[in-house]
């Protein structure tokens, strides 16, 4: 825990009129939850699996800590129909959940209410009906509704994650729902296969293979599983990003002589080149509003990032502290960039505001690589190593715990998270 | 002859008188020992020092102590103040080492609760009795700092929002019971979830240990929040 710089205030003046007083955070802490799903009896297995599916939603996010439902005072029936809020606040529930299931044949329906006990009043309230068999996408929109709710932003919870799963010469495309579930090979046998990147509308995977020795640049069909190369020029093809639009792909490729940035139109499938400098330019991305992208560059001697906008002109450094600096990749919102650094001869991922400053480690470790963000800039996905096996750790990006999403016994890196 | 079973010289373990007068002497040694040793253990029993038990108190506690003690004629009075000097510091003094709390048990008595006891009551007024009408700007300071700490513990960021947020600002009016009248937010941190983050630790807080006799005071409080 990097906890209590707690500041401890100092602005304490006292007038005649008003007291005046700062408070500082010290840290990020979950809010704990009184979760309670309800249903007819006959429903009772469906109401265990909305349950354990919104808990673990909500509990990965680390915004939110599940309170154990043995400590809760009220009863659910009562509770569906009137919430007693002195009940909650005994039991410290900073929010109250409930979620009302319904069997409307061949479809479920799901009413979710949150509740605030301290200010006695409900927060928010809706509706949603699924099709029997999207039980999940209807539970993580319960999850979702609830983290939007309390947070003010979206949910993460109805998104995927494309990873690759190396086995010795041979490479497979994983996908899996972001909890881990509905997990497939969606990509098979390929020589090697790097970064690939979700295109915006999520049926296209830009990724980086070889066939023999030679790198090229492709693009995956996620529904039919064709593969189309659309860059595979003398010397390194590599890094392919998505614009925010979809219809641009930067890349970098070393046809000139030397790497450099380029990007390819999909519409008109042609390339034209970005950056022009003698030194070593790579791993390109987009800042969400298409206007600029940030890259790793040697040009000063160390691996560091820039950024330089689309109509041109001079590039700007980002990345000012360490040595080493790699792999940008944009957040969403587009205040933050996160990257690979070095901190205490460690490998690290840390984040950064566009202008330098705000740095902000979130994990060190043995090759620690390939961040992504969730499409709301709230968690980020990297690869790290552990005795030659890597696996795939979620951490929330403004700190807490890293966890591993992908089994121990397999080797995974490159995670993409759906846009 | 064989009458003389006791001294009879030819047997070695016979028993002579001199033997008797032996055991005789070493029986008194040791019962003079023992006699000497249990005297000196009673005279040497270290001398009782005086103890002297220190309590931390409050400025305000120092005064009415005082304030008792002069009229030192009255047991009766005496009598009253003694557990008010032995209880009231707890209240004062402990609130601060709070602050650093541990992970949340849901089967412990709530942080989230009230922590106003009644001896907390008895406290204020005492001091009202001892202060009269005015309080030092260090116990002023003390109620502040109190008010500060609570909400400080109780608010909870769940989670960055964006960085483009400024520090809000909350004007919480309180009653003459410490209880939250109205909480508003004066100027937005531009982010409504993490404004809602700012009443709801107020909420939690409440109520607050307020100064009676300058309850005034304290009736407008405009908290500053700075989060990360």
């Amino acid at each position: 825990m990097r906890l209590l710089l707690l500041l401890l205030f100092m602005t304490l003046s006292t007038s005649l009129s008003a007291v005046e007083f700062d408070v500082y955070q010290s840290e990020y802490r979950p809010l704990n939850i009184a979760l309670i799903v309800d249903s007819d009896a006959k429903q009772q297995s469906e109401k265990r699996q909305l349950y354990s599916v919104v808990k673990n939603d909500l509990r990965s996010s680390q915004s939110f800590k599940i309170l154990d439902p043995l400590s809760f005072i009220a009863d659910t029936a009562s509770t569906m129909v009137k919430i007693d809020y002195a009940d909650w606040r005994i039991i410290g529930a900073d929010l109250i959940a409930t979620c009302q299931l319904t069997d409307m044949d061949q479809k479920w329906q799901a009413e979710v209410k949150v509740y605030d006990p301290f200010r006695s009043k409900q927060l928010a309230s809706m509706r949603f009906t699924r099709d029997a068999n999207e039980f999940r996408v209807l539970s993580h929109q319960v999850s979702d509704f609830i983290y939007q709710t309390v947070i003010g932003v979206h949910g993460h919870f109805n998104t995927q994650i494309l990873y690759v799963k190396k086995r010795g010469d041979k490479a497979d495309l994983i996908y899996m729902d972001q909890d881990g579930a509905n997990r497939q090979t969606v990509g098979k046998n390929f020589t090697l296969l790097l970064s690939p990147d979700w295109a915006p509308n999520g049926r296209f995977v830009a990724l980086n293979t070889y066939v023999g020795n030679r790198p090229r640049l492709e693009t995956f069909d996620m529904k039919t599983g064709k593969r189309s190369a659309f860059g595979s020029f003398k010397g390194l093809n590599s890094t392919p990003e998505y614009s925010p639009d979809g219809r641009y792909i930067a890349a970098a490729l070393s046809y000139t002589g030397n790497a450099e940035i380029h990007i390819y139109d999909i519409q008109s499938r042609k390339w034209r080149q970005f950056t022009n400098h003698p030194g070593i330019d790579t791993t390109p991305t987009w800042s969400p509003d298409g206007k600029w992208l940030a890259f790793t560059s040697n040009r000063n001697g160390s691996p560091q990032i820039y950024r330089k906008k689309l109509s041109g002109g001079k590039a700007e450094r980002i990345s000012l502290e360490a040595s080493y600096n790699t792999s940008p990749v944009w957040a969403p919102h587009g205040d933050r960039i996160a990257f690979i650094t070095l901190k205490n001869w460690e490998y690290a991922l840390a984040t950064v505001h566009i202008d330098g400053s705000g740095l902000r480690y979130l994990a060190t470790g043995q090759r620690v690589e390939s961040p992504s963000w969730s499409p709301n800039g709230q968690m980020l996905l990297y690869s790290a190593g552990n005795r030659g096996i890597r696996r795939i750790y979620r951490i929330p990006a403004w700190g807490g715990k890293a966890e591993p999403i992908t089994p121990a016994n397999i080797d995974a890196s490159d995670p993409a998270w759906s846009r | 002859m064989s009458l003389n079973l006791v001294a009879d010289s030819n047997n070695p373990h016979s028993l002579k008188a001199a033997d008797f007068l032996f055991a005789a002497v070493v029986h008194m040694v040791v019962i003079a020992l023992i006699v000497i040793l249990t005297w000196w253990q009673s005279t040497s029993k270290p001398v009782p020092l005086n103890r002297i038990e220190v309590m931390m108190i409050s400025g305000a506690e120092l005064a009415k102590l005082q304030k008792q003690v002069k009229p030192v004629a009255k047991p009766k009075k005496r009598l009253k103040a003694k557990p008010a000097l032995k209880f009231d510091p707890k209240p004062v003094k402990k609130e601060p080492a709070k602050a650093v709390e541990e992970d949340f048990d849901p089967f412990a008595p709530m942080e989230s609760q009230s922590d106003i006891t009644t001896s907390k009551k008895a406290a204020r007024n005492d001091m009202a009795d001892i202060m009269g009408k005015q309080l030092s700007e260090k116990e002023l300071d003390a109620y502040i700092a109190m008010m500060q700490q609570k909400v400080q513990r109780h608010w909870k960021v769940p989670a960055s929002v964006d960085s483009s947020i400024s520090d809000p600002l909350v004007e919480m009016v309180l009653s003459r019971n410490g209880t939250v009248v109205s909480a508003t937010i004066v100027e937005s941190s531009g982010n409504a979830a993490l404004d809602s983050t700012l009443l709801k630790a107020i909420h939690t807080a409440a109520p607050f240990n307020i100064p009676q006799q300058q309850f005034e005071a304290f009736r407008v409080n405009q908290i500053r929040f700075r989060p990360l």
